[in-house]
């Protein structure tokens, strides 16, 4: 019996699908306009911070430049007391691009062999444009995938690379920077060859960009290898000590620190802050939800009530006719479920494809990835939400069935 | 036929004013009672009493030795040995003439050789072209035919008709009494509530309704 009163209860909802038009309209309206919410929130805090959180919170960043050697120094040596903690050092230098007036270059030097190289990251606002310093890996983007040199090889961020090649010119090519040798007041120029291509900085940090003037401007950024620097002996106090530091404490690293005498940029400062915005937009999204919510559950109530107000005719006749009140709960609980769930299936097409234009709009007029993604706690209340709400008034709607009097609405055909 | 055995003392039932003040009424197999009375005499009230859709404030209803009591439900008791034709039809009109007909069998599961009566049914009324129809395109005469043939499926040994030829032409009121006789043969009780003193004139017994009360007439 249960079996046939499922296929009529699915029978009834095919039939009676108009009277149901009003509340389905209300279930994917409502559920799509929360879903929506939840999943736009989520994405775009995702898209503001993936980066941040895809970076190791292992990696501390930090140099100093002038003065504030010692200081530097001495925190490198706290460092060896710290668990689990290795560093290296790399010497840094800001200068002119020989040949280009309006170009300026930062070299770093790196130590030998395949290590990781981390920049700073400075503009990355977290929350009310509050900056937080954070370190990120270096990408490359040639066919050369690490950053061992050799000591006459250099690695060049793309934009640098396009306003100094020729046209259609493709790797290596010759560049000339200066070098100031120990004891002396003019800068040797060496060749190096540029056999990789690093990405510019996302944030606005070292690109070239096209000047008002119709001339190619800005700052680039130039890897070399350390040894160039030991086979010319120079001063290295004129250049600032980059420490990338490695480590499983990065808390306790930064807690060493001296942040007012040299720059520390670690990543894990900023997803702290992240996080902090992001459980902010939490309590944000659990009262807006709460609010959706009550509005979804009135406009439900009211919607079910009209559905079951056309019904009334039909259950007054099947209890005539002798139909338990039972098998008329059972019908039209099977009938609130199929509704409800149809409808709340239909606003997650609905909203997913909503999504996808959006990330479709991001990607060919802004150029950006925009990833859609929705977090658990958003899954756990739309799931709460969806589950109780359906179970609630499935059952509310098929109770109401009983208080049909029979004889009234008999007559009333 | 399955017995039947009504047995009705002192039944009373008040709305804002009394409608029925102790009726007394006994239906075995076989009876054909017609009752008659003026519109608002109670008739369609005593009824639904006696089809148990309608709670009555006192007296005795016995329905097959058992005593009716007000606070349950009989739903099992219509579902088994009660048939209802209305004058209204009373057809769902979101199914078609055969899912109307075979409605009881959703919910009772007994009825001995279902679809052997469905058919001979559907062929006695004369309404197999019909079957696949929407209710709602049907005339009042065919509309009837498959309301009976829905009160009729599980065999039930009251059939309680309320006006049941009210919106019908002289010539599927003959169609529709004659049924009724043919199925009172049957040994079914069949309770008719009428206007029609010609429809009356069909039944073995015929009582006035007037004041609250059953006279014969």
């Amino acid at each position: 019996m249960r079996n046939n009163l499922f296929m009529h209860a699915i029978l009834m909802v095919k039939r009676t699908l108009r009277n149901y038009a009003l509340l389905s309209v209300t279930i994917v309206f409502s559920f799509s306009i929360l879903l929506g919410y939840l999943t736009y929130v989520d994405a775009n805090l995702y898209n503001d911070y993936k980066e941040i959180f895809a970076t190791s919170r292992e990696i501390i960043r930090a140099y100093h430049w002038g003065d504030e050697g010692h200081a530097f120094n001495a925190w490198l040596k706290r460092l060896d007391k710290i668990p689990d903690t290795e560093y290296y050092t790399y010497f840094e230098t800001n200068t002119e691009f020989i040949g280009y007036d309006n170009i300026g270059v930062t070299i770093s030097f790196l130590p030998t062999g395949n290590i990781p190289v981390y920049m700073e990251d400075k503009n990355s606002p977290i929350a009310n444009d509050e900056i937080v310093l954070s370190a990120i890996p270096e990408r490359l983007v040639s066919e050369k995938q690490d950053f061992s040199l050799k000591k006459d090889e250099a690695i060049i961020n793309e934009s640098l690379f396009y306003a100094i090649a020729p046209e259609g010119a493709s790797l290596p090519i010759s560049i000339r920077v200066p070098i100031l040798p120990k004891g002396s007041t003019v800068p040797v120029l060496c060749e190096l060859q540029v056999v990789g291509l690093c990405a510019d900085d996302e944030h606005g940090g070292n690109e070239l960009v096209l000047t008002q003037t119709g001339t190619v401007g800005g700052f680039g950024k130039i890897y070399a290898s350390q040894s160039l620097l030991s086979k010319l002996e120079v001063e290295l106090d004129c250049y600032s000590t980059v420490a990338l530091v490695v480590t499983d404490n990065p808390e306790a690293v930064y807690a060493a620190s001296e942040p007012s005498k040299y720059v520390v940029s670690c990543v894990f400062l900023a997803q702290n802050k992240a996080l902090e915005v992001i459980k902010a937009q939490k309590s944000v999204k659990g009262i807006i939800s709460i609010v959706l919510f009550v509005l979804l559950a009135i406009n439900l109530y009211s919607s079910f009530a009209n559905a079951l107000n056309e019904r009334k005719f039909e259950i007054g006749v099947k209890r005539a006719l002798g139909a338990p009140a039972r098998s008329i709960v059972f019908q039209f609980l099977l009938e609130a479920m199929i509704i409800m769930v149809v409808n709340i299936l239909i606003s997650i097409a609905l909203v997913t494809n909503i999504l996808l234009i959006i990330k479709a709009v991001y990607h060919y007029i802004y150029a950006e990835q925009w990833t859609l993604f929705i977090s658990r706690h958003s899954c756990y209340m739309f799931t709460v939400c969806s589950v109780s709400l359906t179970l609630v008034f499935s059952l509310l709607f098929s109770y109401k069935t009983t208080q049909v009097e029979i004889v009234k609405y008999l007559k009333s055909e | 036929m399955r017995d039947l055995s009504i047995v009705i003392t002192g039944l009373k039932k008040a709305f804002s004013h009394p409608v029925l003040c102790g009726i007394d009424l006994n239906i075995i197999n076989g009876d054909y009672v017609a009752i008659v009375g003026k519109s608002g005499s109670g008739k369609t009230t005593l009824l639904n009493i006696i089809g148990l859709v309608e709670h009555f404030d006192s007296g005795t209803y016995h329905f097959n030795g058992a005593r009716i009591d007000n606070q349950r439900d009989y739903s099992e008791l219509r579902l088994s040995f009660i048939g209802f034709i209305f004058q209204s039809y009373n057809l769902i009109p979101t199914l078609n003439c055969r899912e109307n007909i075979l409605l009881s069998t959703l919910y009772n599961k007994k009825i001995p050789n279902v679809m052997e009566k469905y058919k001979d049914l559907v062929a006695t009324l004369d309404i197999e072209s019909i079957l696949e129809q929407n209710v709602q395109t049907l005339s009042g005469g065919e509309k009837q035919r498959v309301a009976i043939a829905r009160a009729l499926l599980p065999d039930p040994c009251l059939i309680i008709a309320d006006e049941p030829t009210g919106n019908l032409d002289i010539q599927n009121k003959d169609i529709i009494m004659g049924l009724l006789r043919s199925e009172q043969k049957k040994g079914r009780g069949i309770l008719l509530i009428t206007h029609d003193a010609r429809a009356a004139k069909e039944a073995n017994r015929c009582l006035r309704l007037e004041g609250g009360v059953l006279h014969a007439e």
